[in-house]
């Protein structure tokens, strides 16, 4: 078995990974301020949205990316289509994430801020966020795990990923078994520290210490 | 106090120097329990002197470490002895309990609450075991609660559920381990009556309780624990207006809200 | 007009095949999930540990690379298998790895004071888990394991990797032979979305109900019962990859 042949996927793994949670980060705000609007009708759309986003699997995501929707921007680019198909996928989640994070401040921390009339940037920027931000982080990292296990699909489309060099190598008479087993150590390689990670900061969390 | 029992009656549960530890920590030191048929003895005491764990220890829900506990006359458990299954099963039927959180079948009806042990327990028919327990559920109020499930009833409610619950097993005792703790105040008047009109009916019962005016009318003795040891032990009288340990007082007054 | 019409013949026995993946895949994975739950919770050691790994290492692979493990690596052990085969026992893994850990986690969630009071009532050791136990663990996983369900049925899509023509398979097939491409995933993808959607509301409708059990709906004043009932989350569970 080729290691370093194999390892050449990593990179195309970790672009997929890392462009994705990027956008779906940046997107997953504008789905978190969509849910907490005071509209209706934004909090409609972003419902909707949501639902469709989520309704559809990533496989077919790609597909609709790569073949026909992103024609001429994503369509020579495998990666590129996955990143984005991802990208959007994950920013309904992600949203969520930030939005229950948000929402899991008590609410007597908001009224104490008003009481003592701190302005509303303070407010939040002092005050909120630093609770809400170990929720938010917890559970999105969650969501960045199953981000990273989600590239894989990518291969299905042909982005020079971890599982795409596994699966030639195998289609080239190397050892199916092993092949694709050490590509799975090396995505547990990422994901079990991660896990532990947000683990310990879901711990040091000061609204579950309070509980 | 209650109206006395006539004449001496025969002793239903003896309890001799029960103890229990937790890992190093001792929580019972040897405690003497008796108990006649129809009497009934409140328990009172801080908080963590071991109230739970001992009437926990009277239907085996804990295993004492040391001691012996007869029932009916029986020997039941002794430290040389150790309950079996069958018979610890055996002697939950004839105990009724109440706990301090209710602990009613979250996913069953206040009904179905009532009747489950009559029917797969004491293998009564199913309409006969409904029967009883729209009876004993009107006993304590609830009729029309009967198939509300607990997340629908006050705290009031689902204990006195829990009352009708222990009853339909025909139990020759009944523990109260702070039945009304985790009550409202205003819900818990309902219960206390439950309990009183047991006890006035001739129910032999322990009940651990802050209710000292409760205790006041409804026991026919005061049990004060404290540190693992029975301190004082009298009419509620004695215990409440009279008591002759430095710490019983300090206890009563402190409940009591008198500084 | 004629075309939805067309296409919609050609896909569904694709949905259909799509189903059967996810049916058999689940029920395989809820089956295994159940006992791994109901190791997880075992009291030594011994037990809990070699089960965790073999949970951490299911769940921490892509379901994608499983497949490929299983489809491609056990004919190398002489086991050859039938490319349906092979997705239901991959997906069924998968399935059964994230189960497990709702079942673990339903389980534990069971008051111990609801086994308390059967014992109080003399209830034996297997009518207390039949009647009052399993009950509740139901109640409280049926939502998340919904959820998985949701997950496995859009897994099913990458059973297309190893040539097997469920919904997306279908759709490619025709698509790529035709200049139909692009409406054919939509069509599939629409698909999807629908069923997708249908299941998500029977998920939220029996999340109310396991709500109910915490006592959600007595509005009565006064304090809050604390024995909730807690809500497992499957959302960070989610894997298809
Ligand atoms: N299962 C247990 N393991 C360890 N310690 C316990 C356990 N149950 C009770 N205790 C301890 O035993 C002491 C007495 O508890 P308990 O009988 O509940 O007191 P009370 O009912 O009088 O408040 C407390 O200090 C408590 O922390
Ligand atoms: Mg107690």
């Amino acid at each position: 078995m080729d290691l370093a042949y194999l390892m050449q996927g990593l990179k195309g793994t970790l672009l997929i990974w890392v462009g994705s949670l990027a956008l779906a980060v940046l997107l997953g705000v504008v789905v978190a301020a969509g849910r907490r609007s005071h509209s209706t009708w934004v909090r409609s759309i972003v419902r909707v949205w949501v639902a469709i986003v989520r309704g559809i699997p990533p496989l077919v995501w790609m597909l609709l990316l790569f073949f026909g929707l992103g024609w001429g921007l994503l369509g020579d680019s495998p990666i590129f289509a996955a990143v984005v198909a991802l990208g959007l996928i994950n920013s309904a989640y992600i949203g969520d994430s930030i939005n229950a994070g948000l929402s899991a401040v008590p609410r007597g921390q908001w009224e104490a801020c008003q009481a003592m009339a701190l302005p509303k940037r303070v407010a939040y920027l002092r005050v909120i966020l630093p609770q809400a931000f170990p929720i938010m982080l917890a559970s999105s990292t969650a969501y960045a795990i199953s981000l990273l296990k989600n590239t894989a699909i990518a291969s299905i489309i042909g982005a020079n990923e971890m599982v795409f060099y596994a699966y030639n190598t195998v289609q080239l008479g190397a050892d199916a078994l092993t092949s694709f087993f050490v590509i799975g150590l090396v995505y547990l390689a990422f994901s079990v520290p991660i896990g532990f990670l947000a683990r310990w900061i879901e711990g040091r969390s000061v609204i579950a210490q309070v509980r | 106090m209650k109206t006395p029992n006539n004449g001496p009656s025969e002793v239903l549960l003896a309890a001799q120097g029960i103890r229990k530890s937790y890992g190093h920590l001792e929580i019972l030191r040897g405690i003497d329990l008796n108990l006649g048929t129809g009497e009934h003895v409140s328990i009172i005491g801080p908080s963590g002197s071991g109230k739970s764990t001992l009437i926990r220890c009277l239907n085996f829900l804990e295993m004492p470490d040391g001691g012996s506990i007869d029932f009916g006359g029986k020997r039941i458990w002794d430290e040389k002895s150790p309950i079996k299954e069958a018979d610890s099963r055996a002697h939950r039927t004839k105990v009724g309990m109440v706990f301090q959180s209710f602990n009613l079948f979250a996913t069953h009806t206040a009904l179905q609450n009532v009747s489950i042990a009559q029917v797969h327990t004491l293998g009564r028919s199913r309409k006969a075991a409904d029967d009883r327990s729209r009876e004993l559920l009107d006993q304590v109020g609830l009729s029309e609660h009967l198939d509300k499930h607990p997340g629908q009833l006050s705290g009031g409610q689902q204990q006195r559920v829990a009352i009708a619950r222990a009853l339909a097993m025909d139990p020759e005792i009944m523990l109260f381990d702070e039945p009304t703790s985790a009550i409202d105040p205003e819900m818990r008047v309902e219960v206390l009556r439950v309990m009183k009109d047991l006890a006035n009916g001739g129910m032999t019962m322990i009940s651990v309780t802050h209710e000292f005016n409760f205790a006041r009318d409804a026991a026919d003795r005061v049990l004060f624990l404290a540190g693992g040891l029975i301190v004082e032990e009298g009419t509620p009288d004695e215990i409440f207006s009279a008591p002759k340990q430095e710490r019983t007082q300090q206890f009563v007054n402190a409940v009591s809200g008198i500084v | 007009m004629d075309y939805i019409v067309e296409s919609l013949t050609r896909l569904l026995p694709g949905l259909l095949t799509s189903v059967q993946m996810t049916v058999v895949s689940v029920a395989i994975g809820m089956v295994l999930g159940f006992l791994g739950g109901l190791l997880l919770n075992n009291r030594h050691r011994g037990v809990r540990y070699p089960v965790i790994a073999l949970v951490e290492v299911l769940r921490g692979f892509p379901a994608l690379l499983t497949l490929y493990f299983v489809y491609f690596g056990l004919p190398k052990l002489d086991v050859v298998l039938d490319g349906f085969v092979a997705v239901v026992i991959a997906f069924g893994l998968t399935v059964a790895a994230y189960t497990a850990e709702i079942f673990r986690a339903a389980i534990a969630s069971v008051p111990r004071g609801q086994r308390e009071a059967a014992l109080s009532l003399g209830l034996r050791r297997n009518k207390t888990i039949r009647l009052i136990v399993l009950p509740h663990v139901l109640r409280v996983a049926v939502p998340p394991l919904l959820g998985i369900v949701v997950i496995a049925f859009q897994g099913t899509s990458l059973a297309i990797s190893i040539g097997q023509l469920e919904l997306t398979g279908v759709a490619l097939n025709f698509g790529m032979s035709t200049f139909y491409l692009l409406p054919e995933i939509l069509m599939a993808g629409a698909l999807y979305l629908i069923v997708t959607t249908l299941l998500t509301w029977v998920e939220i409708v029996s999340e109310r109900r396991a709500q109910r059990l915490s006592g959600g709906s007595y509005q009565g004043s006064g304090r809050k019962r604390r024995r909730g009932v807690p809500k497992i989350s499957t959302e960070a569970l989610r894997t298809t990859g």
